[in-house]
């Protein structure tokens, strides 16, 4: 028996180019940047001053007096992309109990550890540790309270392979309904790495920008002149269902998704490979039984890193040849959410799908000749795409690919 | 020196406000700890650390996790302050 078809019925997203699917498609498609002023806390001591920012975030909009004590932000955020993603699929009661979640962090929990440290190493701060510092702090509170919000008993996953831990976990989450193990599965992922620690402890390994142009110019994945990657926060869900599930159900799907692949460079904790890299989109293709010339629009891992960026573009030349479709470079105007940024970009394929649209990608003008990519625009371009393929690539070698493809 | 019962009552209101973050006049001296003002026993250990840090005397955990409101607190530290040492 073949393994069943699966689809996505739903999505959501919560991060600095909207907090709905609607507003979030403006704004990307339109051009507009995320990356802002760091204002939250004082980033003078740090070259680096700008971050990706869901801008006046305020959780007693979203969140009981009880949920916001329980919650840290990547979690929280999580559960509004989550809220978005199966309103809009439409799965209610008995078939929502019955759904598994697979949520993708690379952090997880990082604000919950400085009151708990300086109560410990600082007394003069007068902090006491707060009964909840283990519970938020702990990464599967993602997929955990996303179940306890929803009520999905089915398996409950949380996957950290840092920056490409959203592709791992709706990967895995195909791999479920695929196998015929459940019918519906939440999946995606969320971060919230925008804290001044995290800020300095990124800088001090000399992957992020220094760049003093103005914030949304920062950014600069396949320039000549890109000198580093700009921190970001957000979540994105999508609700995946087998074919079944949405004939029974009479629901459309948005997307099908064909071919996942995941792998490791074993190699390097922080350099990637040339060969993991394309090995792991050669696997993608191969798992959708598809061949380069059918895909239609590539979404980039496009950090703005020296290093990444080229081991990127160079791998997409070795397997597409003079060939290259479109390509698009969300983190040019998101920023790197590091394990949500993946499931952000899995939504913008198949946003790409629905619209028929590559979207923008600021900054990358000039293109440096060293990553072999001439196919980036500064602003949107109508093109017929039926297949999309969605790359990440993280520390640890941890590389994942998806392919979605349309249903029209 | 005893702690006068207002004292007691007007510590532990603030506390459990602060605790979780809920404005003072939503904190009542009827209020059902859980049923009305959401507390989890993870909140319970959040209150009960500050008001042992309040009045410098250690409560019984289990004890306190019992009560129903906050009427029933303010009883159990009234008991637990005025007891002679």
């Amino acid at each position: 028996m073949g393994r069943k078809r699966v689809f996505v019925t739903g999505m959501g997203i919560f991060c600095p180019l909207g907090v709905e699917i609607k507003e979030f498609w403006n704004n990307l498609s339109y051009g507009k940047s995320g990356v802002r002023d760091i204002t939250k806390f004082d980033p003078s001591p740090s070259l680096t001053k700008v971050a990706g920012i869901i801008q006046n975030y305020t959780p007693k909009i979203y969140f009981s007096p009880r949920e916001q004590r329980s919650c840290e932000a990547f979690v929280q955020y999580g559960l509004l992309a989550a809220r978005e993603a199966i309103a809009q699929s439409g799965i209610t009661g008995p078939d929502l109990a019955k759904c598994a979640v697979v949520a993708g962090t690379g952090i997880g929990g990082i604000v919950s550890y400085k009151p708990a440290y300086d109560a410990l190493y600082l007394p003069e701060t007068n902090q006491k540790i707060n009964a909840f510092t283990i519970p938020k702090m702990m990464n599967n509170a993602l997929s955990a309270q996303i179940a306890i919000e929803h009520g999905c008993k089915g398996r409950n996953l949380t996957v950290n392979t840092a920056c490409s831990s959203g592709a791992n976990a709706i990967g895995i989450g195909a791999e479920w309904l695929q196998a015929g193990l459940f019918d519906t599965v939440i999946c995606g992922g969320a971060e919230a790495p925008v804290t001044y620690e995290l800020l300095r402890t990124w800088e001090a390994m000399g992957v992020l920008s220094r760049s003093k142009d103005a914030p949304e110019r920062v950014c600069k994945p396949f320039s000549r002149d890109r000198d580093g990657f700009v921190l970001s926060e957000g979540a994105a869900m999508i609700v995946l269902e087998t074919e079944d599930s949405c004939n029974q159900r009479k629901k459309s799907p948005i997307a099908e998704l064909i071919g996942f692949a995941s792998s490791c460079d074993a190699e390097s904790l922080t350099s990637p490979n040339l060969e993991g890299v394309s090995h792991a989109i050669q696997k993608a293709l191969n798992d959708a039984e598809i061949s380069p010339i059918e895909v239609d629009c590539i979404n980039l891992h496009g950090t703005g890193t020296k290093l990444n960026d080229q081991t990127e573009g160079a791998a997409i030349k070795k397997i597409f040849g003079n060939q290259i479709p479109p390509c698009t470079a969300n983190k040019s105007q998101l920023g790197h959410s590091m394990g949500a940024a993946s499931a952000i970009e899995a939504v913008v394929s198949v946003l790409s799908i629905q619209h028929q649209i590559v979207p923008p990608s600021l900054n990358c003008q000039p293109t440096d000749p060293a990553c072999h990519l001439q196919n980036l625009s500064p602003v949107s371009r109508r093109h017929k795409i039926q297949n999309v393929l969605s790359n990440s690539f993280a520390f640890g070698g941890s590389n994942a690919c998806l392919v979605f493809r349309s249903c029209n | 020196m005893q702690l006068s019962e207002e004292k007691i009552r007007e510590v532990c209101l603030k506390t459990i406000a602060r605790e979780l973050d809920l404005p003072l006049e939503e904190v009542k001296l009827d209020s059902n700890l859980r049923d009305d003002l959401d507390l989890t026993s993870l909140d319970a250990m959040n209150v009960i650390m500050a008001l042992e840090d309040e009045f410098g005397q250690e409560a019984d955990i289990e004890q306190i996790l019992e009560l129903q409101t906050v009427q029933q607190l303010v009883d159990y530290l009234l008991s637990l302050l005025q007891q002679p040492k």
